[in-house]
């Protein structure tokens, strides 16, 4: 164990939580990234066609091309998110729109949850709450939760990962819940190298709880009462233009 | 050759591959209905007739898989070319060799469209032809023709 606490030491921690939840978000994307694809590559298919056979028009041509444009532009708009993400600024400290957060996190895995039919579905509050943290921090802590409450239940009848979002007097609140097995060791649950996968670092939750320090954040867990696992996380609620 | 266009069923959620797909059998002179997700293909399957049907295996609501399996309990036989496209080429194989009325798959990202349209006619045109010579055989010869 020495040795382990030694490395940790010696390596960045930040980059080390960033290449972890980049790796997820890649991951995650990666599925999104497949269907442009496949749009972009069938209409390129059809011009050919009708560019070899001679038979093509200028109405049909301009369909195809502004079809692969609309399908380019939505590459580069994962892509520009991807690299904010990754680029992003983690020391700044602003209001945070938690129903966009969730939205845009959901919008970077929905294809990848689909793919293993699981049903990720948003709870979020009208009231559009805010939170005064960092952006990427909290969408890094989003990421993890959502990728472990997908592991956590796929493969079962009826996988479904829920996102809430609501805001009190006292705290602005992320919450996932998933309909899994949930957590029997909850006291161990944050510490670091403690994992119940198989291929797990255990990591994961404990650079979640870290993050969350950084903007005076916590998290916690409980079991979900029809079962499955529930965390939930506060966060400091906004603050006005003249708040200190 | 057949004198009347073959029917294909295109069930695949994202839109721009079903509707260039669509074209493209179209192009070969087939005619094409659509569905967007397993629940619809099964619907169609269920209440009209078709040669072939184009599947993807990720969709949402029901998946290709289970719309075929659920198809073939219904005894709908129609013969099944299958779309893969996001690392699900063990699904695809698993397809091919427990359904019998699965008979080919591609994978979308590299999908070369003349090899493809080739082979859904092959396809297509198998299903008549082997369910009449099954049907003829059967016949007394008195009334064959």
């Amino acid at each position: 164990m020495a040795y382990l606490r030694d490395t940790q030491k010696a390596l960045n921690r930040t980059e080390i939580e960033k290449l972890s939840y980049l790796g997820s978000m890649a991951t995650g994307i990666a599925h999104n990234i497949n269907n442009p694809i496949n749009g972009i590559s069938l209409k390129a298919l059809r011009g050919l066609r009708r560019v070899k056979k001679g038979d093509i028009n200028n109405q049909e041509a301009q369909e195809i091309f502004a079809g692969i444009m609309h399908e380019v532009k939505h590459l580069t708009s994962l892509i520009k998110q991807f690299q904010a993400f990754a680029r992003g600024d983690r020391n700044k400290r602003e209001n945070v729109d938690l129903n966009d957060l969730a939205t845009r996190v959901a919008a970077y895995f929905d294809g990848q949850f689909q793919s293993h039919d699981v049903v990720l579905n948003l709870e979020l509050s009208d009231n559009n709450p805010q939170a005064y943290a960092n952006q990427f921090l909290v969408e890094e802590v989003l990421i993890n939760l959502v990728t472990n409450a997908r592991e956590e239940v796929e493969k079962k009848p009826n996988a479904a990962v829920w996102v809430k979002t609501w805001a009190t007097l006292e705290h602005s609140v992320i919450q996932v819940e998933d309909n899994g097995p949930g957590v029997s060791e909850e006291q161990r649950l944050f510490s670091p190298f403690h994992s119940t996968k198989a291929h797990g670092m255990g990591l994961g939750l404990h650079l979640a709880k870290s993050a969350l320090e950084r903007i005076n954040g916590t998290i916690f867990y409980q079991n979900r009462a029809k079962g499955g696992a529930c965390f939930t996380v506060h966060l400091l609620p906004a603050r006005g233009e003249n708040d200190e | 050759m057949n004198d009347y266009p073959f029917r294909a069923l295109i069930v695949d959620d994202e839109v721009p591959v079903r509707d260039e797909l669509a074209l493209l059998l179209q192009e070969h002179h087939f005619m094409v209905e659509t569905a967007a997700d397993g629940e619809e293909g099964l619907q169609k399957l269920l209440t009209d007739e078709f040669d072939v049907a184009v599947v993807d295996l990720k969709m949402p609501k029901m998946g290709g898989l289970e719309m075929i399996r659920k198809a073939d309990a219904k005894e709908i036989d129609t013969y099944v070319v299958i779309l893969t496209g996001h690392g699900d080429r063990e699904d695809a194989i698993t397809a091919l060799r427990l359904q019998n009325t699965v008979k080919e798959w591609f994978d979308k990202p590299i999908l070369d469209d003349d090899a493809f349209a080739q082979r859904v006619k092959e396809v297509a045109e198998g299903v008549p032809l082997d369910e009449v010579s099954k049907i003829l055989s059967k016949l007394p010869p008195t009334i064959q023709v």
